[in-house]
């Protein structure tokens, strides 16, 4: 199969996998509680202001009628409008908060991948020895550090103890640079405002390191556990009894190493998004997850909903890529 | 069966000083579980105060009154992580063994008998799998509204698919494995070539997952009563009272949430480190699942 075939074929496998994800979530948000309305108000709520929500939601439709709509709006990229203030459309609130959250998964996620390539290497070279064992228990703890607990640990010590770092927020608010990419680092770069480049990262870095530490546990144990298996392949050997130095066997090595990390960053990218959510709450980021809790206790059940959708889509579109860059990378996979 | 064997297989090992794979791990792990299993159950014998009433020692820092000293409303913090500890312990386990119950016999059902039916099941779950955890309990539980019940139901939801997939691949191998053919040729009914044949085949497997699944389930658990949707004040659960102390962290007040997330971080840890050993012990190869 050709690589534009591939891409094709998988592009109609997502059919299904959205529809399955779509109707998923609307079951979830509207069949499984009965009613959702009622539950994100309690029970103190007057009765008129349910029944007016419930009409602002769409809620007081027969549901196969509420199911078509849904789906139909969806797939126009219509995700309803917010239920509060301005009434603004869902989509534009989202694409408001999600760079923020791009920012800090795409930041964290460097972290948790350079932090899992040096300890994942360190074990697999001395293989066997207490290094391995500590390594391998660095991932099973870095794998349990609950987000917000490292997170308070780190602003307790780098923020309250020692100064050194911002606890909450994104940037300086004077010093927000003008959005471009909704990227503050980007964006500080693209404007030359150097200022605002310095604040920014100065308020990525207990997040990133917090989110990125924990992710890095699974990375630790698959970069180990190829490493160590691309090292007993005949081709290894054969460089080992050329004399290559240890320095150039590693980069050879992981080269081949990295293929099967691809596969897993799918995955893994699902467990960086519900990672944000908390590391967000924990530091006030401005981002999607802190959105989406503000929205549900606010009651904007379409805009809970919406943003449900958004993530729902979000990760089948970021497997999509990721079995894209597979293909080109291991021609193998395609057929 | 098997695994009951096979642990008594180990255990005589033991005795006589053989060691076994993954004992390290299985014995670092019971080390940690059985102490905070055993605090959680005696919780109402060894706990000094009432963990919902307050007095007038608010944010007392830990001394030998108040091992873990005392938040804003002046509880006691000790007995709040012995009491929540219960909290957390019944969302996990309900929400486990609801997600065993319904994924396990789902994925054997369904991986057995094949055809259209399995290869829809296996892409719906695949899809959920797919879809950030953490996420999806909060979408149930925002809808559900805020209790012990609800949570439980939330991530039992988040962990069907697991149990499903797990159970699922290896069944998948088993049927045609040349003892199931065998079955199969001899005229065994398939309750029987299940229940006889298969079943037992997946239980080393599925002590591991469920172990592991256990330790995945607590953060989860923690995730979400961080977030508010787990218990209502003052019900003391160790995500919640994470929470309750975060306002006072820029004053420095370090104790308030110490404490609970180190509770929190050694009961996922131990059922992992417990898993891991497991894996070791009961997988015939080493590898991870």
């Amino acid at each position: 199969m050709g690589l534009g075939r591939f891409i094709a074929v998988r592009a109609l496998l997502m059919i299904p996998t959205v529809l399955i994800l779509l109707t998923f979530v609307f079951f979830v948000m509207r069949i499984i509680p009965g009613d959702p309305i009622l539950a994100m108000v309690g029970m103190k709520a007057p009765p008129q202001r349910i029944e007016e929500l419930r009409h602002m939601a769409g809620l007081d439709k027969p549901p196969y009628i509420q199911y078509i709509e849904y789906l139909w709006n969806v797939l126009h990229g219509d995700l309803g409008r917010s239920m509060i203030w301005g009434r603004r459309p869902v989509i534009n609130e989202i694409m408001d908060r999600f760079p923020a959250t791009l920012e800090l998964t795409i930041s964290a996620f460097t972290v948790s991948v350079l932090i899992g390539l040096l300890t994942g290497s360190m074990a697999a070279l001395r293989k066997g020895s207490k290094t391995d064992t500590a390594m391998r228990l660095y991932g099973l703890i870095a794998w349990t550090l609950f987000i917000p607990w490292f997170g308070m640990m780190l602003q307790i010590v780098f923020g309250v103890w020692l100064h050194w770092l911002p606890i909450a927020g994104r940037i300086d608010p004077d010093l927000a640079p003008p959005r471009i990419t909704g990227l503050y680092v980007l964006d500080s770069i693209l404007t030359g405002r150097w200022d605002s480049l310095v604040s920014a990262i100065r308020y990525l870095i207990l997040p990133s390191i917090t989110l990125g530490v924990v992710l890095s546990g699974a990375y630790t144990r698959l970069v180990r556990n190829n490493l160590v298996e691309v090292f007993g392949q005949d081709y290894m050997t054969t460089y080992r009894a050329m004399g290559l130095p240890p320095k150039s066997l590693l980069r050879k090595a992981l080269r081949n190493a990295f293929i099967p990390l691809i596969t897993m960053m799918g995955l893994q990218f699902a467990i960086l998004l519900a990672g944000a959510v908390l590391t967000e709450t924990t530091f006030s980021w401005p981002g999607m997850g802190t959105f989406l809790l503000e929205r549900i206790i606010y009651v904007d059940y379409t805009t809970v909903q919406g943003t449900i959708v958004f993530f729902a889509l979000f990760v089948a579109l970021i497997n999509f890529i990721v079995d894209i860059i597979y293909a080109i990378i291991d021609p193998r996979v395609r057929y | 069966m098997v695994i009951g064997m096979r642990i008594i297989d180990y255990l005589l090992r033991l005795r006589t000083g053989l060691g076994y794979p993954g004992k390290g791990f299985i014995i670092a792990g019971l080390g940690i579980l059985i102490p905070l299993l055993l605090m959680t159950l005696l919780a109402p014998l060894i706990s000094p105060y009432d963990p919902t009433k307050g007095s007038r020692d608010i944010l007392q820092p830990p001394s030998p009154a108040h091992f873990f000293g005392t938040n804003n409303l002046g509880q006691d913090l000790f007995s709040r992580i012995l009491w929540g500890g219960r909290v957390v312990l019944t969302v996990v386990l309900v929400s486990t063994i609801l997600s065993a119950t319904i994924g396990v016999p789902l994925g054997l059902l369904s991986g057995y008998l094949g055809g259209k039916i399995d290869r829809a099941l296996a892409m719906i779950m695949d899809s959920i799998y797919a879809f950030p955890g953490l996420i999806l309990a909060i979408a149930l539980a925002s809808v559900l509204g805020p209790s012990i019940i609800n949570a439980a139901a939330a991530i039992a939801v988040v962990y069907i698919p697991t149990y499903f997939r797990m159970t699922r691949g290896p069944t998948l191998q088993l049927k045609a494995s040349q003892y199931v053919e065998a079955a199969i040729a001899t005229g065994a009914p398939t309750k029987r070539i299940i229940f006889r044949h298969i079943l037992p085949n997946l239980a080393p497997t599925l002590t591991v997952v469920f172990t592991l699944n256990t330790a995945d389930s607590i953060l989860t658990e923690a995730g979400l009563s961080f977030l508010g949707f787990v218990v209502t004040p003052p019900t003391p659960d160790w995500g919640f009272d994470l929470k309750a102390g975060q306002p006072f962290l820029p004053a420095g007040y370090w104790w308030l949430i110490t404490f609970p997330g180190i509770f929190i971080i050694l009961l996922s840890l131990g059922f992992g480190l417990l898993g891991e050993g497991l894996n070791e012990l009961l997988s015939p190869k080493e590898k991870t699942i």
